[in-house]
């Protein structure tokens, strides 16, 4: 097994246990991130691989995309913080139903 | 003897991911994220697609590390302190200089073919042309709906 | 003079007059009566035209749905029917001035009387059975409304309630037979029906549409609403039984009567009649309540309207029913008189008003003497026309059953009158005023006179004997069935037919119950059940949703393992 592939599925695994047991925003996007960099660099080097291009025009829409996910995720944080005043995501419930949060 | 030698370097990168989870102090976890998109592009020169790992560096290295810095700056309250443990700085300033030199020498002791730049954009003129007006598109409307709501909370 | 404009104007006058007296009768003189009085008389003047002058049968059509004509008919019983009709209206309303002098909503009371008399004479002039059924529910609607004139006692609402929906009960029947009639026949034309009658004749038919007429004219078993309705006015009872509500199932009978004797119902419409006249007659012998006697007079009579019909004499039916309208319109507006003097009832509070009250003594010993069927008043020819038609039939059953109930008409009517005007003097009384005489001189005249027009086809002796005997038994041993025992509780009881009614209700009532039951636990607890076990296990999955973002994530990765695992 290549150790390309086998460092991009264990980004892959170490941004799911981040997103899983961090509650900071910053954290969390900062694992996405992992796992969008494991994803890329498997993209990469299937692409080059295969000798094929698409994996690698994949790759670069993809840190595109990461980019700008990034940036709307800090937005939501940051008005989220500016709202309510608290960082921790766990005590961000408005997606449940009020009596359970309440 | 180049296959430890990536491995070496591959637990090098899976570490700084690791520690920029495990890190205590946001500052930190930040900074040891910034290092690890930074090894990251090595391994795009490394495949030898070099456009990839410009845009690496750019974008994420610089960009999305430095939104990340903002806002921590901008929500004191994530981080308790913003303060910079000095020694901790002096010893990454040593060490990770070393470490990038080696980097960008393994990168360029690849067995894959230096890809040109134009092959990726006459493939993405000729395949992705949809895909990149779609996420113009999208981008478009995201700006201009984050102007919009940010247009109202002025009011 | 167009006669077709006159068919129209005649119930007009009264139906126009309804929303007059009630929207304007406060500021006309006697709060609406004077529209009343005017309507009735105009209907009076414009019938007594037709009746001289019509000649022959006439009509009024148009089309009303395309391909479903519907209009107004005229031939000789309806025009004697208008007549009688608008007549007794007139009368009444008169008669009302006094009666009803000071009471309260008296707008609605004379305009509830025109409505009543206007679709009475709809009725009478129905040339198709939907014209007539419309106007028949009228007359319903318009009898409950009168007989609860004073709805705020209670006995009286629950009078009125009775009323209606015991002629309603009849009256679905005879929907239904409407119905079939229209499905089987294809026509509800009344003229039709009967010039086509033997070949459209069907005896379902003709009993459904019988029990339309039973409820109408309270014959056995629908009768007990007939007595309660005496809570109302007396001047509405007046109307109710000599002029609009009970006729009415004796003149849908008579309308359709060669559709009747095609289809063979009329041995039942006989067998009804006859019994229905002996057992209300015998309820009226212990009688306390003067307005209740003539109540189960009524019934009675029409009782012989029935038989008369049945035995197939139409004739002698119709000429019993004008007398009948003109000796009970007598009998009641006398009673009313001295009701309104004494302010009861109950004969007992009465005795010795001979000498106090000689022209309302005088009209109803005239009026007793009639419904006797004593000569010469009306009654005597009309009820020998009737016994000499089921004589002719050769029934026997059928005619002792009307010759003993001669008997108890004489008895219990004499009874009454005895005990009213004769006796110890119980109270200082005065002759009612002159608008409540009038009316009553005026029936007096007809009661006697109208026999000169009635043919009484040839003398059957008995029922006069037996009348005679009755008259003079009851002069001497009046209160004679009040000392029966079992059988006076039995008819004062008036053989427990109100029981009767109550088991037959609470039966289905308690039918209704476990019905109800099972509709609400079977039924609506299977559904409730569903509802409500959804709504749990709803709830409990809503608790997965806490809102917390990581558990959701857990939860994805969770399923894409899952995926992952079952690609293997």
């Amino acid at each position: 097994m290549s150790t390309l592939l086998m460092v991009s599925s264990l980004l892959l695994v170490i941004g799911i246990y981040g997103l899983l047991t961090r509650n900071n925003p910053i954290l969390m996007i900062i694992s996405i991130e992992l796992i969008f960099n494991g994803a890329n660099l498997n993209l990469v080097h299937f692409s080059r691989l295969y000798n094929s291009m698409d994996g690698i025009s994949l790759a670069l829409f993809s840190i595109a995309i990461a980019a700008i996910e990034v940036a709307l995720g800090l937005g939501i944080f940051l008005a989220l913080y500016k709202l309510e005043r608290k960082t921790e995501l766990r005590k961000f419930r408005r997606l449940s139903d009020e009596e359970v949060s309440a | 003897m180049k296959d430890i030698l990536l491995s070496l370097f591959s637990s090098i990168v899976l570490l700084s991911a690791i520690f920029s989870l495990e890190e205590k102090k946001l500052l930190y976890s930040v900074a040891l994220f910034s290092a690890f998109l930074t090894l990251f592009s090595v391994y795009y020169f490394y495949l030898g697609v070099e456009f990839l790992g410009v845009v690496q560096l750019l974008v994420y290295a610089g960009g999305v590390t430095v939104l990340m810095l903002f806002s921590l700056m901008l929500a004191p309250e994530v981080d308790e302190k913003l303060s910079i443990d000095r020694r901790r700085g002096l010893l990454s300033l040593l060490v990770l200089p070393p470490i990038m030199y080696w980097a960008t020498r393994l990168g360029s002791r690849s067995n894959f073919p230096l890809l040109d730049t134009k092959d990726i954009s006459r493939n993405i003129s000729d395949h992705y042309v949809l895909v990149l007006l779609i996420s113009l598109l999208i981008v478009s409307v995201i700006i201009s709906i984050s102007s919009i709501l940010g247009g109202e909370k002025e009011k | 003079m167009n006669l077709e404009i006159l068919l129209i104007l005649t119930p007009a006058f009264p139906l126009l007059s309804f929303p007059l007296s009630l929207f304007f009768g406060k500021r006309t003189p006697g709060q609406g009566a004077v529209f009343g009085i005017l309507s009735s008389l105009a209907s009076l003047i414009t019938s007594t035209y037709l009746f001289f002058f019509a000649g022959k049968p006439i009509s009024f059509e148009k089309e009303w749905i395309p391909g479903f004509t519907s209009g107004l008919y005229l031939d000789e019983l309806s025009s004697v029917m208008l007549m009688i009709v608008s007549g007794i209206s007139l009368l009444v309303n008169v008669y009302s001035l006094g009666y009803m002098h000071g009471e309260e909503g008296l707008p609605r009371y004379y305009g509830e009387l025109s409505l009543f008399t206007g679709s009475m004479l709809v009725l009478v002039l129905a040339k198709d059975f939907l014209i007539l059924f419309v106007s028949w529910e009228l007359v319903g609607l318009c009898s409950y409304l009168l007989i609860g004139f004073w709805y705020k006692r209670e006995e009286v609402a629950k009078a009125a309630k009775k009323a209606f929906v015991v002629t309603r009960f009849g009256d679905s029947f005879m929907l239904l037979g409407i119905i079939l009639m229209y499905v089987s026949n294809g026509t509800l034309d009344l003229v039709e029906i009967n010039s086509h009658a033997r070949e459209m004749s069907s005896l379902l038919i003709a009993l459904l549409l019988f029990s339309g007429a039973i409820g109408k004219s309270a014959q056995v078993p629908l009768l007990g609403w007939l007595w309660d309705a005496m809570e109302g006015p007396t001047t509405v009872s007046c109307l109710i039984h000599s002029a609009t509500m009970v006729k009415a199932g004796v003149y849908l009978v008579a309308r359709l009567f060669p559709y009747f004797s095609e289809s063979g119902a009329l041995p039942v419409v006989a067998y009804f009649g006859a019994f229905t006249a002996i057992v209300s007659a015998t309820m009226a012998l212990v009688e306390w309540d003067i307005k209740r006697v003539l109540a189960f007079s009524t019934i009675s009579q029409l009782g012989y309207m029935f038989l008369a019909l049945g035995v197939g004499s139409y004739e002698s039916s119709i000429s019993h029913l004008i007398s009948h309208s003109s000796f009970k319109a007598l009998l009641f507006l006398g009673a009313g008189s001295v009701i309104h003097a004494v302010g009861s009832r109950d004969m007992r509070s009465m005795g010795g008003l001979l000498k106090a009250m000689p022209i309302t003594s005088t009209g109803m010993l005239i009026g007793v003497l009639s419904l006797s069927g004593i000569p010469p008043f009306s009654g005597y020819f009309s009820k020998e026309a009737v016994m000499h038609s089921v004589m002719e039939n050769g029934n026997i059953l059928l005619y002792s059953i009307g010759t003993l109930t001669a008997f108890l008409t004489a008895f219990y009517s004499l009874r009454m009158w005895i005990l009213t005007f004769l006796g110890p003097t119980k109270k200082e009384i005065k002759e009612s005023p002159s608008v409540m005489t009038l009316p009553i001189i005026v029936l007096m005249v007809s009661t006697a006179t109208l026999g000169l027009f009635i043919h009484s086809g040839g003398g059957t002796p008995y029922p006069l004997l037996l009348a005679i005997a009755g008259l003079i038994l009851s002069y001497r041993y009046h209160n004679a069935f009040l000392r029966a025992g079992p059988l006076s509780t039995l008819l004062s009881k008036r053989y427990f037919l109100d029981e009767l009614y109550d088991l037959i209700g609470n039966c289905f009532f308690s039918a209704g119950k476990a019905l109800d039951l099972l509709d609400r636990q079977g039924i609506d607890g299977t559904v409730n059940w569903i509802s409500s076990s959804t709504l749990n296990i709803g709830d409990k999955i809503r608790r997965l949703q806490t809102g917390e973002i990581q558990l959701y994530l857990l939860l994805i990765v969770i399923g894409a393992l899952v995926l992952l695992i079952m690609t293997w």
